[in-house]
């Protein structure tokens, strides 16, 4: 009996039953999506059984960051083709605002956007950001709530599982095979926290958001302000060459999420998040046998020699998972605050809540993606 | 009392436009509670001095000069300028303590007592710079005060602005308990010097025309 436990039958047929859970919850969430069609139905089927497909491997394969890499680059990729095709449709030009459209407020609001919202909410009471605060999907309401659920239960895990643009770096940091660069400086890892105090500021005193206007390299694959004066080229130069660089040709050379790392002001401020949450990732030190394979591996060098040693990761940690699927001895798992290390169950809804957020949160991207390919395969027009 | 509104109404924004260079400032001297106050209070002896210069001159100029773009543009520019300046000055004597000239200026007084001075200076220095900013509560000042019956008015008007919003300032020398670890003096520095960069630019776009 014991032994038949541990066939590649019994594992298969457990992955298949925890999987059931996956399946109900991922159908109410598809269903709220539009089923009129036979373009649709098809498109939101397929959605549904990659995602159901990908947490059932993720289970019986114990493989996470495998199966959520694939998804997260599809839904980034997904993100910008549906983000500009609609920009396109609604507003008849391609991925430029022009300042009577940014004047009107109907701006969607990006998860980015929100730490240089908040000291302007606190000390003056408004939103500075050109977003509607209700009335359709991406308003700042609705992401406001979407970032304090998912903040509470994945903590960083955001910028692995929910973040549409993070798959762009993740993707880039996986082309080598070996890193080219491999020693960056240790005094780097804090520049985030700086930028994000600096942009706090700097967007409450001016009223403007300032990352958004001046730094953000994801500009380059959504939208960007129409350049008709010198001060906006200046800034379109800016976000071209922060994307090439800190998203492209560093992630492909160091084999890391250098914009995440060393930048991105909401990956800083998301990473307290991560001293609230209930998962976290843990190393068993019994099994540890210090090989450093998983410092090596983490995107975001989210393990040092000393976190190590304690059996820790630091809180910039983004839970992709990359560490648990290296580790040899695995040692390293998902736990919630306060129970064993290698209990499965937190593994188990670590992965469950983390699918359902990004099945939640992503999937109307990949949906949507689908959808227009199919449309342009069958009539010849995205739309 | 209705200057003194006025500075009370104002004073998040008056917060909000110093925050980014004097919140940074604190964070980097890392000095404690007491030496903060002592500090918050030269830099608002030093906004006090800029009040001053401005309410004197709208009184003697009794003209709406200082509410001409060309003369807000170019005060902007001049404190943002400045404000850098002393930002990376103060990065720059923290990293270097003395060149050879101030080891002659100092002529034998203790080196943190020339460090101490330096410190009130600047923060002097960045309250002057923050007086002199034309920002909208203050046209409204000089509106006040070019209508002002006497000198001992105009002053009056500007001072009582001056007391209400700093008022909001009190809290800043707080920032320093956040501060003392070993990596928050890493991150206070790289803010410094985000901050200084930023000014830097900022001052020289507006100065040559640029708008941000």
């Amino acid at each position: 009996m014991i032994q038949w436990l541990k066939t590649k039958e019994f594992l298969f047929l457990k992955a298949i039953a925890l999987s059931i859970p996956m399946l109900l919850i991922s159908f109410v969430i598809i269903t709220y999506l539009d089923f009129s069609n036979t373009i649709d139905t098809i498109a939101k089927l397929s959605f549904y059984f990659l995602i159901n497909l990908f947490f059932f491997l993720s289970l019986y394969t114990k493989k996470i960051d495998r199966y959520r890499s694939i998804l997260f680059i599809l839904i980034a990729i997904s993100f910008t083709f549906s983000f500009i095709t609609n920009l396109y449709h609604l507003r008849g030009h391609f991925m430029t605002l022009t300042f009577e459209e940014i004047n009107s407020c109907e701006v969607p609001f990006c998860h980015i956007a929100i730490p240089q919202t908040l000291l302007s909410v606190i000390l003056k009471r408004e939103v500075i950001f050109p977003g509607a605060f209700t009335g359709f999907q991406y308003t700042i309401s609705v992401m406001f709530v979407i970032w304090i659920v998912v903040s509470l239960s994945l903590g960083r895990g955001w910028c692995s599982w929910v973040c549409f643009y993070g798959g762009w770096e993740d993707g880039c940091s996986r082309i080598c095979k070996k890193p080219r660069i491999t020693k960056i400086p240790e005094k780097l890892k804090y520049f985030p926290y700086a930028f994000l105090i600096a942009i706090m500021l700097f967007s409450t005193a001016t009223m403007v958001p300032q990352y958004c206007v001046w730094f953000c390299p994801f500009k380059s694959v959504s939208e960007f302000f129409e350049v008709t004066r010198p001060t906006i080229v200046l800034q379109t130069m800016i976000f071209i060459v922060l994307f090439i660089s800190l998203v492209v040709v560093l992630p492909i050379l160091t084999k890391k999420r250098i914009q995440c790392t060393y930048l991105c002001p909401f990956g800083a401020m998301q990473s307290f998040t991560n001293k609230i949450s209930p998962f976290q990732v843990s190393i068993d030190l019994d099994q540890c046998v210090e090989c450093k394979v998983c410092m090596k591996a983490c995107p975001t060098n989210s393990i040092s020699e000393e976190s190590l040693k304690l059996g820790k990761v630091t809180m910039t940690c983004v839970k992709c998972g990359k560490c648990i699927d290296q580790c040899p001895k695995k040692a390293i798992n998902y736990t919630i605050r306060g129970t064993r290390i290698g209990n499965f169950l937190s593994q188990y809804l670590f992965l469950l809540i983390a699918y359902i957020v990004m099945a939640g949160f992503g999937g109307t991207f990949v949906f949507s993606t689908i959808r227009k390919i199919l449309h342009l395969i069958i009539y010849g027009s995205l739309f | 009392m209705q200057a003194f509104l006025l500075g009370l109404s104002n004073g998040t924004s008056c917060l909000s436009s110093c925050g980014p260079y004097i919140i940074p400032y604190f964070m980097f001297k890392q000095e404690n509670l007491k030496k903060n106050y002592i500090g918050l209070m030269f830099f608002l002896v030093g906004r006090y001095a800029g009040y001053m210069l401005f309410a004197v001159l709208v009184f003697i100029v009794k003209d709406k000069v200082f509410l001409s773009p060309w003369v807000r543009t170019m005060c902007l520019g001049i404190s943002y300028c400045v404000i850098s300046s002393i930002l990376l000055y103060s990065l720059w004597t923290k990293k270097k303590s003395t060149c050879l000239l101030m080891k002659i200026g100092r002529m034998g007084y203790p080196k943190e007592v020339e460090q101490g001075t330096r410190h009130y200076l600047n923060l002097i220095g960045l309250g002057v710079m923050t007086g002199i900013n034309i920002c909208p509560p203050f046209i409204l000042l000089i509106l006040d005060a070019i209508n002002a019956k006497g000198i001992m008015q105009s002053i009056l008007i500007f001072s009582m602005f001056f007391m209400g919003t700093s008022l909001f300032f009190l809290p800043i020398p707080f920032v320093s308990l956040f501060s003392n670890k070993e990596k928050m003096k890493i991150i206070s520095k790289q803010i410094m010097w985000i901050v200084a960069i930023y000014y830097l630019i900022k001052g020289m776009l507006v100065l040559i025309g640029g708008a941000l």
